[in-house]
């Protein structure tokens, strides 16, 4: 544990580092083809290069749970590739993590387009863990909570103070301050010591691919991250972070000639940032005096 | 003994003055004259306007996979106190977008999301296009063909260049130089003849996994296209919102000493 806690320390701070003197680059095609951008080594004003930093998201272990240590290893190479680039002058390490969530979005879509919250189904997905949150019983599945609902279960918001074993490996690590935040399709955690129910033990019966369900798609399916020394604790949306995308079912709201991004109660505004649209999480302007 | 300590004498001098012009040490020669031609051509005009083909790997679920993108870019160079203006249109597999600098502002506009934002930016168009770099981490396509001077922006890093050969790009035929400088290597394809136009540039991260590269092959070169002012001014489309640049924030962690 020690171990791991000390890698991940390092890694950032170097990434910090070389964020607060290095120019950002490239995201998308029109950062990378840039000769200029590529070799560059200006300084740049410390700090957005900082926050530009505290984007990106974590690398999928291929083989989830195969090795407990795996989230916090496949975080510093991918760090560490990125810095390297940094170094030489090109920057795509950073940007890697932007495509990566915006690719992450596009995967989640086509796994989970239907799971949307509210979304009901008569079956529970094939493996679900049981989460208690101050009394009431939810089940977890690749990202996605459940209720019962009548005879069957519902898609229902994930419960702050829910702590669980494994997040979806296309989650994005977001920043505020020097607190890490994982991001899941427009859910937040934090890293926690706290106990989580493991998963069960894989069902020897259960269909190795979703589609040989022949219907539905299965949250179960969804490959997960985990590490030997975390779980993850669902928090409330923290006001100034900044995602790359928000769920599908977010909804448009003019709130004082304003244009605000609503999810499940949290307010965002766009921003244009580190090649493409952001969102930042912002306090509800309905309640503002 | 002196005699030939003289003749190393006398050929160092030679080989000084022989490189006097501010040749860069590993580029041939043939090399370096024909990307500064290509530069003083792109640096001496007043307008122009090309279109870019750029298609680029990423690596996508552990395998590489090419994007695409087109790209039409006009460039009017400050002349007789009139700014630098640059409009660009941007069409890709990821991106929508178009930017236009018109000598004070540069603005962003979304076209899939119909957002755009605004930010006040350096007359000249090098500082206006690092100054947008540095708000948004983002350039335009093939910006060192855009940036003052072309040359000097593309010679800056290279450790070595050597001419490759004369190939041709889609029939044209071109001086195909390669360059290299470090963790990339770039190739570039310059017209043959009195109008040394870049045909046709790639750009390979050599210390990237799998080492992608990014593709772009220009066409459609114009000098005189004579655009309106017109075309340099951003109108918001119907509906569309105006969003920030993000603000700067705070420094999380001071720099750790290495």
């Amino acid at each position: 544990m020690m171990k791991m806690r000390k890698m991940r320390s390092i890694a950032l701070a170097s990434a910090l580092t070389m964020a607060a003197t290095m120019v950002p680059s490239d995201l998308i095609a029109d950062r990378k083809g840039s000769v200029r951008h590529s070799s560059s080594k200006k300084k740049s004003g410390t700090s957005r290069s900082n926050r530009s930093n505290t984007n990106r998201s974590t690398r999928p272990a291929n083989q989830p749970g195969a090795n407990t240590g795996r989230r916090s290893a496949t975080r510093s190479a991918s760090r560490s590739a990125g810095r390297r680039g940094y170094r030489a002058g090109y920057s795509r390490g950073r940007h890697h993590g932007w495509n990566d969530a915006r690719r992450s979005r596009r995967r989640w879509r086509a796994v989970t387009g239907l799971f949307v919250l509210g979304v009901y189904s008569a079956t529970r997905p094939k493996q679900t863990t049981t989460v208690v949150v101050t009394g009431a019983t939810y089940y977890y599945a690749g990202g996605v909570y459940y209720q019962t609902s009548g005879s069957g279960y519902v898609v229902v918001a994930p419960p702050p103070g829910a702590v669980v074993y494994s997040v979806p490996t296309y989650s994005t690590v977001v920043y505020v301050g020097t607190t890490e935040y994982v991001y899941v399709n427009g859910t937040y955690y934090v890293p926690t010591t706290k106990p989580a129910e493991n998963p069960p033990p894989p069902d020897p019966n259960a269909p190795t691919t979703a589609s040989a369900e022949g219907g539905g798609e299965d949250p179960s399916d969804i490959e997960m991250h985990e590490s030997a020394d975390e779980n993850y604790e669902v928090v409330a949306p923290p006001p100034g972070a900044t995602v790359p995308y928000l769920p599908d079912d977010a909804d448009e709201e003019i709130v004082q000639g304003k244009t605000y991004y609503v999810f499940s109660g949290t307010y965002y505004r766009a921003f244009a940032s580190d090649g493409d649209t952001v969102y930042m999480v912002v306090d509800d302007p309905t309640k503002q005096a | 003994m002196i005699s030939y300590l003289a003749g190393a004498f006398v050929a160092l001098l030679t080989a000084s003055a022989w490189s006097a012009p501010p040749e860069v040490p590993g580029v041939d020669d043939d090399a370096d004259r024909i990307l500064r031609d290509m530069g003083d051509y792109l640096r001496t005009a007043s307008e122009y306007t090309f279109r870019a083909e750029i298609a680029y790997d990423e690596i996508v679920e552990d395998q590489m996979i090419l994007f695409g993108s087109v790209a039409e870019i006009a460039l009017r160079r400050g002349l007789d106190q009139l700014p630098d203006q640059l409009n660009v249109e941007i069409d890709g597999d990821e991106i929508q977008r178009r930017l236009v600098f018109n000598g004070k502002t540069m603005t962003l506009h979304n076209m899939r999301k119909n957002l755009y934002a605004v930010t006040d930016v350096p007359p000249e168009i090098d500082a206006a296009l690092d100054r947008f770099f540095e708000v948004f981490g983002s350039s335009v396509p093939v910006a060192d063909l855009v940036y003052s001077d072309p040359y000097s922006t593309l010679i800056e890093n290279v450790q070595r260049g050597f001419v490759v050969g004369q190939h041709p790009v889609n029939g044209i035929r071109c001086h195909h130089l390669a360059f290299a400088q470090e963790a990339i290597d770039w190739q570039i394809w310059v017209e043959v003849g009195p109008r040394p136009v870049p045909r046709k540039l790639v750009i390979t991260y050599r210390d990237e996994p799998g080492s992608p590269q990014y593709i772009a092959e220009l066409s459609d070169w114009n000098f005189e296209p004579r655009l309106s002012e017109h075309y340099f001014t951003f109108h918001p489309p119907n509906g569309a919102d105006e969003i920030e640049f993000l603000p700067p924030q705070e420094p999380q962690i001071e720099e750790v000493p290495q």
